[in-house]
C-alpha cells in the first residue's frame, strides 16, 4: 500500500524561520506537504477547512502570544498532534505546553533535519496511540455501565420477591409468628431495604456516568418540598434523638426544578446529617435567597456532627467515597449518594459544595434556579435579536368525565402531554411547566411563535393524537 | 368506545409591541413573560373549566 505523505500546518510568522523548517524537511527527505500560515487566525481557519497530520507551532505570533496560542490551537483541533517551535527564552513555556497535551517541542536554531523528521513521526504515532487508548477507555466505560445496569436490574427482581414475602410473613398473612421470629424478619426487611437502596444508587450512578440521568423541571414551592422531606425523615431523627429544624425564607419565589429529584437530594443530605450526628445533636435545613445571584435559591443542610477533616473535603462528592472514620453502623451505603446528589444539582444548572470543621459539624449547600418565565420564553420568542412577529398562547384543558376514572387520570394526562410535545416545533414552541392545578382539570399552556393558522394545524394534530389517550 | 375525558383547546394572540417600541429586547421579553404569566394565572385560578354538569352534557 502506498504511504500517504504527512500534511503539516506550519504556523510561523517569521519567513526566515519558516524557510529553515522547510529546508530541514527537504534535507530529511520526508514525504511531507507543508502549508505555512503567519497568523493564528489564518491557522484556525485552515483547521476549520482541513485536518492536518500535525501542527508545527510558533508560540509568538502577531495575533497571539504564549500559552494562549497553543490553547486555542488545541481547542480547535484536539485530535491533531502539536509540536512547538520555541525560542531559547521560552523553553520553559514550551515544556509547560507539553504537560498540557502538546506532543513535543523543538528549540529554534538547534533544529536538525533528523530531529525534525523524528519529532514529526513520533508525534503523529503518539497521538494515534492516545486516540486508540481513549477509544478503548470509552468502550470499557460503556461496557462497565451496561454491565452494572444489567446486574442491578437482575438483582432487583429476586429482591422484590424477598421483600414481598417477608412483608407477607410480618403482616401475619401466612399465619401467626412468634415474637422472636418477628424480630428476625424485621432485621431481614431492614437489610433488604438497604440492598434496594444500594442497587438504586448503583443504577443512578451508572445513569449519571453515561449522561442518561434525566430531570423534568417544573415550578415548585421549595418550602413545601423541604417540609415534605423533613416529614419523611423525622422518624429516623427521632429514633436517634437528633433534633431536626427547618428555616425557610417565606419570600422565596417559585423554583424551577424537578420535585422528585430535589426531594431525593434533600433526603440524602438530611439523612447523612442525621447519620453523622450523635444523639442530642441537631440538623437544620435552610432555604434563602442568594444575595449575589437573584436568579437562584440557596439551600443548606447543617449538622452538629463530628465534621469532615480538611484533607477529605475534596473527595466527599466523589463516587464510592466513604468516611474513613465512620463506624460500621454508619456505613450503610455504597458511597454514591453525594455523587448522585451533586450530579442532580448540576443538571439543574446549580452547584453543590460543603464546608466543615472537624468537631464543629458540616454544612452541605446547593443552589437551584428560580423560575423565570422570561428566561424560558426568550429562546422561542426571539429570532435574530428581536421578538418574533407573531406569538400565540395556547391553552389545552383536559377534564375527566367521571370521578371513577381519576385513578388513571394522571397517567392519561401525562400521555396527552407527551402527544402534545410531539406536535410542536422545539425551536419555536414551548410547553410551559405546570404552575398549579385547579381540581382534577389538567391545564397545559403552550407558547407558540407562529401565526394562528399553524397553531390551528398544530392543535388539530395534538387533539387527534390526544383523543386516542382519552378514549 | 367510551371517552374518559374532554379535551378543550383555545388560543389567543399575545399583543405585539408597537413597531417603534423604544424598549430594549430584554424589556420586550419581560413584557411578553408578564402578559403570559398573568393570563395563565387568570386561567388557572378563575375556575375556567368545565363543571360537572357540562361534563355530563359532553359525555352524552
Amino acid at each position: 500500500m502506498e504511504h500517504e505523505p504527512a500534511r503539516v500546518l506550519l504556523i510561523e510568522d517569521n519567513p526566515g524561520d519558516a524557510d529553515l523548517v522547510r529546508l530541514r524537511l527537504v534535507e530529511s527527505k520526508s514525504e511531507v506537504h507543508v502549508n505555512c500560515v503567519p497568523r493564528l487566525a489564518d491557522a484556525l481557519a485552515c483547521l476549520d477547512a482541513e485536518t492536518p497530520s500535525l501542527v508545527l507551532l510558533d508560540l509568538n505570533l502577531p495575533d497571539s502570544h504564549g500559552a494562549e496560542t497553543f490553547r486555542r490551537v488545541m481547542q480547535k483541533a484536539p485530535n491533531v498532534p502539536v509540536v512547538i517551535l520555541s525560542g531559547q527564552d521560552d523553553e520553559a513555556l514550551a515544556l509547560k505546553a507539553v504537560h498540557l497535551g502538546v506532543q513535543d517541542y523543538l528549540v529554534k536554531g538547534e533544529i536538525t533535519s533528523k530531529q525534525l523528521e523524528r519529532a514529526i513521526r513520533y508525534a503523529v504515532e503518539r497521538q494515534g496511540l492516545l486516540r486508540a487508548l481513549d477509544i478503548t477507555r470509552k468502550q470499557q466505560l460503556e461496557f462497565k455501565n451496561q454491565f452494572l445496569s444489567h446486574v442491578s436490574h437482575e438483582l432487583r427482581t429476586p429482591l422484590t420477591c424477598i421483600h414481598q414475602y417477608v412483608t407477607l410473613l410480618l403482616d401475619g398473612l401466612a399465619g401467626p409468628m412468634a415474637p422472636g421470629q418477628t424480630d428476625h424478619l424485621k432485621t431481614v426487611l431492614k437489610s433488604v431495604n438497604q440492598l434496594h437502596a444500594m442497587i438504586r444508587d448503583l443504577l443512578e450512578a451508572t445513569r449519571a456516568d453515561s449522561g442518561k440521568l434525566r430531570i423534568e423541571p417544573r415550578c415548585i414551592d421549595i418550602g413545601e418540598l423541604i417540609q415534605q422531606a423533613v416529614a419523611m425523615i423525622r422518624p429516623t431523627a427521632a429514633e436517634k434523638h437528633v433534633g431536626l429544624e427547618v428555616g425557610v425564607d417565606q419570600t422565596i419565589p417559585l423554583v424551577y426544578a424537578d420535585p422528585d429529584r430535589t426531594l431525593e437530594v434533600l433526603i440524602n443530605l438530611i439523612d447523612n446529617g442525621i447519620k453523622f450526628t450523635p444523639p442530642d445533636g441537631w440538623v437544620i435545613v435552610k432555604a434563602s435567597m442568594v444575595e449575589t445571584d437573584p436568579t437562584a435559591v440557596y439551600l443548606s443542610v447543617c449538622d452538629s456532627g463530628r465534621g469532615i477533616p480538611p484533607e477529605s473535603l475534596p473527595q466527599v462528592f466523589e463516587r464510592l467515597y466513604q468516611d474513613p472514620n465512620a463506624v460500621d453502623g454508619n456505613r450503610t451505603g455504597l458511597g454514591l449518594g453525594l455523587y448522585i446528589a451533586k450530579e442532580i444539582v448540576t443538571l439543574h444548572g446549580g452547584r453543590m459544595w460543603v464546608a466543615s470543621q472537624p468537631g464543629s459539624g458540616s454544612t452541605f449547600s446547593f443552589t437551584l434556579p428560580l423560575y423565570s418565565m422570561a428566561k424560558l420564553l426568550a429562546p422561542v420568542i426571539t429570532y435574530q435579536g428581536r421578538l418574533r412577529d407573531s406569538i400565540v398562547l395556547v391553552r389545552v384543558e383536559l377534564t375527566p368525565l367521571s370521578k371513577s376514572l381519576r385513578g388513571s387520570w394522571k397517567e392519561t394526562c401525562q400521555r396527552c402531554l407527551e402527544r402534545l410535545r410531539r406536535c410542536i416545533y422545539v425551536d419555536k414552541d414551548l410547553v410551559l411547566p405546570r404552575m398549579g392545578t385547579s381540581g382534577p382539570v389538567e391545564t397545559l399552556f403552550v407558547v407558540a411563535s407562529t401565526d394562528m393558522e399553524r397553531v390551528g394545524i398544530m392543535m388539530t394534530a395534538s387533539a387527534t393524537k390526544s383523543e386516542r389517550c382519552l378514549s | 368506545m367510551k371517552a374518559s375525558g374532554i379535551l378543550r383547546v383555545t388560543a389567543e394572540m399575545v399583543p405585539a409591541p408597537p413597531a417603534a417600541d423604544p424598549r430594549t429586547l430584554e424589556q420586550q421579553i419581560f413584557g411578553v413573560a408578564d402578559y403570559v404569566t398573568e393570563i395563565i394565572q387568570q386561567g388557572l385560578w378563575s375556575g375556567q373549566h368545565f363543571t360537572e354538569k357540562e361534563n355530563h352534557k359532553h359525555a352524552h
